[in-house]
């Protein structure tokens, strides 16, 4: 007895006492800590907490330490959230307004660990919402936000099954790479991955239709992309936004420059406009002249001998 | 100076095949030999036959002898010659042969290896000094070769277990390595007509020579697009050779690769459709190899090889093609042609500089530069 009581006085004092205070300390710590868990390092956040904020819209300000349960929006507020910025779009309003709100409100939900059906709606709103955007003068695509909700579907696709319209959004993924590979060779490697995960679902028509398009782009087939573009199924219509963006450009350059290196004398302008899919006849000629082309226009004819810089 | 063939009579007296075979081999760097060689080089070969016979029997001095001018004629770098006396040697061992029992395939594989390798160095040296028309020593090898598989699988005179047919793999093999040669020359006729009678099942033969065996059986079969024979044959070889053999693996394993036999074939014969078919088959391979999109740019090359045999079909004097034609060429390769898609894929080529010339949207030609337009720049 005496040699047990000698190993607590080693291990630091009287153990009994010291017990007592540990537990007093675990429940301290427990409530301070309710749940906490660490993501990323970074953020400690609290598991099942469950907000208490009532207001519909809030601003985005990115959350760095623990946040107090009434910052947060509860789901059935969020789900008021969502409708309200929805409408803001479709009134118009700016995507920078709209995509800070949306931002926010995918903050709530990963503060509180929501990933059910309800945040799979509010991504694929989010990915709609930044596909239709264009920012500046250029009128780009929104890539990193597009991206971003893309590859959180994608997580949240596995999670939740049959939750959304995964192979719509998959689609898109797909053709979102496919775009930015035209810029960075490396991103192929993503494409890859994006087919990989879509071969579950090949029999899909609206699945083969995108891997066409990717044969299409890879093999610089401007006639089949045109065609196939304009064949777009319904169901995943809203990737015309990463095409009219990122892809078809890049296309119509592209085979430009081929056909100032392919051919000599003349292409009539008639026949150009629909290989290079311009929808007008204006389209063609804005495109020409950004290219420095140089036309016949009495003959109707693009000089190609001329046009070579 | 007749220690060398005094040796080989006393190891031919004991029926020491192996040590035998190590000697007459022209990479022997026996010292005795060395000195008869040079011994030889100095006296008539009349003279140096006489001298072995008197220690051997008359058709083993003349393998002797025989081996020994051509290992002469190697170190002179006179190689048709070389050849000519290794011919004669082989004529000589396969007259003896025929009263031996399988014993002494070790001598006679080793002649025959010999053989082929002077063949073919003969016929290269013959081809570089421009006398290409005599460079005909390989097929000779080519022909003893097959006529000594003939003699071996008719062996009559022994028991299955001392059979000479237990060399018969290895004379067929050696004539599958002749004829690796000649692949290109499309006498792949030969290849085909080494088929074993069943005098002993393919399982009594030693494993080496199954290997190589299925190994060209493979790849004949792959030539003939009988992919499902290509992957057991190669498969059977490649599962049986043993890990520390990397080269022959690897030879093997470039070869198994089923999933590209195909796509090879379609694009050594422009065929587009079989590419697109052969592309979605295993497409799901190809995609988790990460290779599929590689993959579909050799697609273009597929379309170049496609207009390249129909401009050799079609000949055209004044480097001018009609865009018609390539359309016909792609319908009939059994594509779809759509003959705006079929012109994009030839701008593209013009392009990427697979194919030289320009295409006149007009007149609807494509006027091909004078020599060699679809010369694959490297």
């Amino acid at each position: 007895m005496a040699n047990l009581r000698r190993n607590d006085e080693r291990r630091g004092g009287n153990s009994q006492h010291r017990g007592r205070y540990n537990n007093y300390q675990q429940r301290a710590t427990r409530e301070d800590r309710a749940g906490e868990i660490e993501t990323d390092g970074f953020l400690r956040v609290s598991a099942g907490i469950v907000g208490t904020c009532q207001d519909v819209e809030k601003r985005y300000i990115r959350v760095q330490s623990q946040p107090h349960p009434s910052t947060i929006r509860p789901e059935r507020v969020l789900k008021l959230s969502l409708e309200a910025v929805k409408k803001r779009e479709a009134d118009g309003e700016e995507y920078e307004v709209c995509h800070e709100y949306y931002m926010s409100i995918c903050q709530d939900l990963r503060i509180q660990q929501l990933e059910g059906g309800f945040t799979v709606e509010v991504r694929e709103n989010f990915a709609r919402c930044a596909m239709r955007a264009r920012i500046g003068d250029k009128k780009r695509l929104d890539t990193k936000t597009l991206g971003d909700c893309l590859i959180h579907l994608q997580e949240l696709y596995e999670k939740n099954a049959n939750s959304g319209h995964e192979v719509e959004f998959g689609i898109y993924r797909l053709v979102l790479w496919l775009g930015l590979s035209l810029e960075h060779e490396d991103s192929l490697l993503v494409v890859h991955a994006c087919m990989a995960s879509l071969s579950q679902f090949e029999q899909h028509p609206a699945v083969k239709h995108a891997l066409e398009i990717v044969s299409a782009v890879l093999t610089g087939d401007v006639v089949s992309y045109f065609k196939l573009v304009a064949a777009i199924p319904d169901e995943v219509k809203d990737q015309r936004h990463v095409h009219e963006t990122l892809i078809t450009p890049s296309m119509r350059s592209r085979y430009y420059s081929a056909m100032l290196k392919a051919y000599k004398f003349g292409f009539p302008l008639v026949e150009l406009r629909g290989l290079l899919g311009c929808s007008s006849k204006e389209e063609l000629t804005g495109f020409l002249r950004s290219q420095q082309a140089v036309l016949d226009e009495e003959q109707g004819v693009l000089d190609i001998d001329k046009s070579k810089r | 100076m007749s220690g060398y063939p005094r040796e080989i009579a006393a190891l031919i007296r004991s029926n020491n095949a192996t040590a035998v075979a190590s000697r007459l081999a022209l990479t022997s760097r026996d010292s005795n030999k060395q000195q008869f060689v040079q011994y030889m080089a100095t006296r008539s070969y009349q003279g140096v036959l006489g001298e072995c016979e008197r220690v051997m029997q008359a058709d083993w001095a003349e393998v002797v002898c025989h081996a020994v001018k051509a290992s002469l004629g190697k170190r002179d770098g006179n190689l048709a010659e070389a050849y000519t006396h290794q011919e004669a040697a082989v004529e000589s061992f396969m007259r003896l042969f025929k009263n031996f029992n399988r014993m002494w395939l070790p001598v006679l594989k080793v002649l025959l290896i010999d053989l082929r390798r002077l063949g073919y160095q003969a016929d290269k040296q013959l081809r570089s000094e421009g006398k290409a028309t005599e460079a005909n020593k390989l097929e000779g090898a080519g022909r003893i070769m097959r006529k000594s598989l003939a003699q071996e699988l008719r062996d009559e005179d022994n028991d299955r277990d001392m059979s000479r047919t237990h060399g018969a793999l290895f004379v067929a093999n050696q004539c599958n390595k002749i004829s690796e040669v000649f692949f290109a020359l499309n006498t792949l006729k030969h290849v085909k007509s080494l088929v074993l009678p069943p005098m002993l099942s393919l399982d009594e033969y030693p494993t080496p020579d199954r290997i190589t065996w299925y190994f060209f059986q493979g790849r004949m079969a792959l030539m003939e697009s009988r992919f499902d024979q290509a992957e057991t044959d190669l498969s059977f070889a490649f599962n049986n050779c043993p890990a520390n053999h990397v080269t022959n693996r690897r030879l093997i394993l470039r070869y198994k690769l089923q999933q590209f036999e195909k796509l090879v074939l379609a694009f050594r014969n422009g065929d587009v459709r079989l590419f697109d078919e052969a592309l979605e088959e295993h497409q799901d391979f190809f995609v988790q190899k990460a290779i599929y999109i590689l993959l579909h740019k050799l697609k273009l090359c597929v379309y170049r090889n496609l207009f390249k045999k129909a401009y050799h079909v079609v000949k055209p004097a004044n480097n001018q093609i009609k865009l018609d034609v390539l359309v016909c060429a792609v319908k009939a390769a059994g594509a779809e042609a759509d003959p705006q898609q079929v012109e994009c894929m030839l701008a593209n080529l013009i392009h990427q500089g697979m194919v030289k010339g320009y295409i006149a949207h007009k007149q609807q030609v494509v006027v091909l530069k004078k020599d060699d337009p679809f010369r694959v720049s490297s």
